[in-house]
């Protein structure tokens, strides 16, 4: 045995192995299962629904992520008959975060029939047209790493036809770094990021328009130091001061870092010049892309994909007081607006300004007002809102932003009047308690405040005049409606009269008259204030004696009724006939001897608004409940009226109600 | 006696025919004695008092007066009529009714010695027909009465005689157009009273009573009229002997009606 001397120590070894073995299968056995399936069927990711096969875990019900990922979506019919949303990813992830390389593929693809259709080995060939977005690269735990291409293509007949867009951006674990460049169909932006992610040197952006570089942004560590815009030969340099700004912060360079850097410029120069933003635009148009990758991944697992390009910018933040201003410049310019949208689209008062001078002035300075000096508040509003104000220097905003001359209380209007042009100023109230000679946020707080309070002011005394405006013709609209009120109501007397008995017809012309006499009465009142409350009055009561004549002229119909309700037929044996008898007399004779002569009394003689609606009732309850005493006992009542005159007690006695009315004819 | 068997003879044309040709050929001749009329006046009430939808109770009571030597008409009372009934009513054209009477007869001979008042009991039933025509009714009105009387004398006993009523009646409205409340009226009548019995021998038309009366209702239940009627008739102990009276007649009716309302409905006229 050549390894003789070695055996015990072998075997020792080998027991050592054995049990080393042994214990660490049993510790895997006890390990927590984490068993891998694969998902191969039909998926959602956010928007995209598609086929997907992928391998996954559970825990706690979640689903993770774990080794490859594709996901395809491609629908022939949608396709063939119009336009397919595609959608192509691909690529892995480790315990839900991705990782590795990724591969996306965006389209709107439709059928190019350009070419025409190529048939054979049993299949339909077809050519495509659209757009085509691609984008791919490498992921360290969710953040781009290393270089990314995204580019979106323009298609025809399957070919790419143009290139709409491009950008090869490098990364170092999610941090922009080196050069990069950004591309669309008309402009190239070059640029380089320190290894921060800090914008540096020399920003560059062509046009295939012009030649050489369009805009030039000088960064220095991410900070913007001057901005060279080329047009055709002349070149405008735009420097940029942070002086006096204090601290620096980063920013990301998007929509509101731009808006700081335009502010800016506006309030450091005289001459403002129009920064068109183009750069923002393409990094604008980069970001929506990494976007959409950033929104897969959200929905798959854990990851931060956007990228985010730094800039530092000068800040000096907003103290107590500017807080307090403000919010009160946000509160007051709100307000104004409200009033002013509501007074510039008030029919009434653009109606009134036509045939009112005043009025006409008033609205002329809202006009002004709303064209120049709610503009400025809002813009400032807007600023505060968008949190741009800390990063710029305030204390001529004022002045800087305003530019309609000296700012002052007085506001000079220009309108036409008729034919005639008016100039014409406008003080609003306490304006000398304002003062003008204010500049950054305090000063537009005073201006808001003065705008504010001419608003409420002129809201006011339009106000005032159109309600009075209203009033009259509120007067006018009622006193319409009184005469026609009038003018149905004698229309129905003079068709009820035709067929009205000789009593009736007297007391319906009562009723004519007593509606004249009201009328009369009305139009000799002096006092034009109460004249509206009056009117509308009459034309309840007018109305009141319609239903009132109905009543007169139905009366002779009701009383035959009563008459027939109170007749018994009974047999008379001595002449073998059936003979009418007249039952409760006495309840018969107080109505129409009685309760009846009453009414048509107070009818014929003192019929006004303040009865008509008492005696129509008075007419039809009594009528009602002479129906109803007919089957009622009625020996006590019988036994009262023997003798009785008055009517008021017959009222009483017969219980008819006098404030109650019956149904309505 | 001759005389008096012609009076017969002449009198009576109905006993003629029933005698035959043979027995009157051997009688004498005979005349008619018409006794000078007399004057009397009737006050007469007329109850129907209604008790169910078709039952009345009639209550009647008369008083007759007849002249004296003194004073025409009112001289003295004759006699009083109590008369009750229940009334059946089949329809509004007919009804019977069925009851008895007493009448109390008064002596008005002032030189006799004999009884002042007598009680005369009777049944009678009646068959009444009413007839709508035009404006007017026209009533037939059978009656039969079974009368028990007897003179003022102190040995007279009951005499059991029928009585055969018809009575032909008219009443016609004046100042409306039908008969009914507040109306005034003319009722001209004619009435055949015959009677047989053992003791009527030759006497058989005990009245003919023709009448007319003016009358206004009040209201259904309440009618008063007076009126003027002459009768005749054969004496009962002479057939050739025929009293002859002109009567003042003043007449109440009243039907009233003491039922709860309730009670009234379903009346006679809405079922009819």
């Amino acid at each position: 045995m050549k390894f003789g001397f070695f055996a015990p120590y072998f075997s020792i070894m080998a027991i050592r192995i054995l049990l080393t073995l042994t214990f660490f299968l049993a510790w895997l056995d006890h390990l927590p299962a984490q068993s891998t399936s694969q998902y191969v069927g039909p998926y959602r990711v956010g928007e995209y629904i598609g086929q997907a096969e992928f391998e996954f875990s559970q825990e706690n019900n979640d689903t993770i992520f774990n080794g490859p990922f594709l996901l395809q979506k491609a629908n022939a019919l949608n396709f063939v008959s119009g336009k397919d949303h595609y959608a192509f990813v691909k690529g892995n992830f480790e315990n839900n975060v991705p990782q590795g390389v990724w591969h996306f593929e965006f389209g709107e693809l439709a059928i190019d029939t350009t070419r025409g259709l190529k048939v054979g080995n049993y299949q339909y060939e077809l050519n495509v047209k659209g757009v085509f977005h691609h984008a791919s690269g490498n992921v360290l735990e969710g953040r781009p790493n290393g270089k990314w291409t995204q580019i979106t293509e323009q298609i025809k007949t399957s070919q790419v036809d143009e290139v709409l867009f491009k950008s090869v951006i490098d990364f170092d674990n999610g941090i922009p770094h080196k050069g990069f460049s950004i591309q669309n169909d008309i402009m190239t932006l070059l640029g380089r990021f320190l290894r921060d992610g800090l914008a540096h040197d020399v920003w560059e952006l062509y046009s295939v328009e012009t030649p050489g570089p369009r805009e030039r942004w000088y960064f220095s560590e991410g900070e913007l130091k001057e901005i060279r815009m080329s047009s055709g030969d002349s070149t405008i340099t735009l420097n940029v001061n942070t002086t006096g700004m204090g601290d620096l912060k980063v920013l990301n360079l998007g929509g509101k870092y731009l808006e700081i850097i335009r502010l800016n410029f506006r309030l450091a120069s005289d001459n403002y010049v129009e920064i068109k933003g183009e750069i923002n635009g393409l990094l604008e148009e980069n970001a929506n892309h990494y976007k959409k990758i950033d929104n897969v991944f959200s929905e798959l697992g854990e990851a931060q994909f956007m990228p985010e390009f730094k800039v530092k910018t000068g800040y000096k933040k907003l103290t107590k007081s500017e807080l307090n201003q403000l919010n009160s410049i946000k509160t007051t310019s709100i307000k104004s607006e409200e009033i002013a949208r509501e007074l510039l689209g008030n029919t009434q008062i653009n109606i009134l300004k036509l045939s009112n001078d005043e009025a006409l002035f008033l609205m002329s300075v809202i006009d002004e007002l709303s064209k120049k000096h709610l503009p400025l508040l809002k813009e400032v509003t807007q600023f505060y809102d968008k949190d741009i104000l800390p990063y710029i220097q305030r204390e001529n905003i004022l002045t800087k932003l305003w530019s309609h001359g000296d700012l002052s209380a007085e506001i000079r209007v220009e309108y036409e009047s008729g034919d005639s042009a008016v100039i014409k100023s406008y003080n609003g109230p306490r304006a000398d308690e304002y003062n003008f000679l204010k500049n950054g946020i305090e000063g537009v707080h005073v201006l808001s405040d003065y705008v504010a309070e001419c608003f409420l002011s002129i809201q006011s005394r339009l106000n005032e005049k159109l309600t009075k405006e209203q009033r009259q013709r509120e007067l006018a609209a009622l006193e319409e409606k009184l005469i026609l009120e009038i003018t149905t109501l004698n229309h129905l007397v003079d068709s009820l009269q035709v067929e009205a008995p000789g009593e009736t017809k007297v007391v319906l012309l009562k009723v004519k008259e007593s509606a004249k006499k009201e009328l009369s009465e009305y139009s000799a009142m002096q006092d034009i204030t109460k004249k509206p409350d009056q009117a509308r009055l009459l034309t309840g009561c007018f109305r009141q004696m319609k239903q009132l004549s109905y009543r007169i002229a139905l009366q002779p119909t009701r009383t035959n009724e009563i008459r027939a309700a109170y007749i018994d037929e009974v047999w008379n044996p001595f002449t073998a006939t059936l003979m009418n008898e007249e039952v409760k007399k006495r309840v018969t004779g107080a109505y129409e001897e009685v309760l009846i002569p009453y009414l048509i009394n107070e009818l014929g003689d003192h019929l006004s608004c303040n009865n008509a609606t008492r005696l129509t009732v008075l007419l039809d309850n009594s009528y009602k409940r002479m129906l109803e005493l007919r089957e009622e006992d009625t020996d006590k009542i019988e036994r009262r009226l023997k003798r009785e005159n008055d009517p008021l007690l017959i009222i009483r006695l017969f219980n008819i109600q006098e404030d109650k009315s019956v149904d309505q004819l | 006696m001759k005389l008096l068997c012609e009076k017969k003879f002449g009198g009576l044309v109905l006993l003629f025919l029933f005698i035959g040709a043979d027995a009157v050929a051997q009688e004498e001749a005979r005349e008619t004695n018409y006794k000078e009329p007399i004057t009397s006046l009737w006050i007469n009430t007329y109850g129907n008092i209604r008790m169910s939808n078709r039952l009345f109770w009639i209550a009647q009571t008369h008083f007759r007066m007849e002249e004296n030597d003194d004073t025409p008409f009112i001289g003295q009372v004759a006699q009083i009529y109590n008369r009750h009934a229940v009334s059946y009513l089949f329809s509004k054209k007919f009804n019977a009714s069925l009851g008895g009477v007493l009448r109390i007869n008064y002596n008005t001979n002032r030189a006799s010695e004999q009884k002042n008042t007598v009680p005369e009991w009777r049944i009678w039933h009646q068959y009444l027909f009413a007839m709508p025509m035009s404006r007017m009714m026209v009533y037939h009105r059978i009656r039969i009465e079974h009368r028990w009387s007897k003179g003022f004398n102190d040995e007279s006993d009951y005499i059991f005689r029928n009585r055969w009523r018809y009575m032909l009646k008219f009443k016609v409205p004046l100042n409306k157009p039908k008969l009914g409340s507040n109306t005034f009226y003319v009722s001209p009548e004619a009435e055949l009273i015959m009677q047989s019995g053992k003791p009527v021998i030759d006497s058989p038309m005990e009245d003919l009573r023709l009448h007319t009366s003016f009358g206004y209702i009040l209201n259904p239940r309440i009618t008063v009229a007076a009126g003027l009627m002459y009768s005749q008739g054969q004496d009962l102990a002479d057939g050739d002997t025929y009293k002859q009276k002109w009567t003042m007649r003043f007449h109440l009716y009243f039907s009233p009606d003491f039922r709860k309302v309730k009670h009234k409905l379903p009346s006679i006229h809405q079922s009819d």
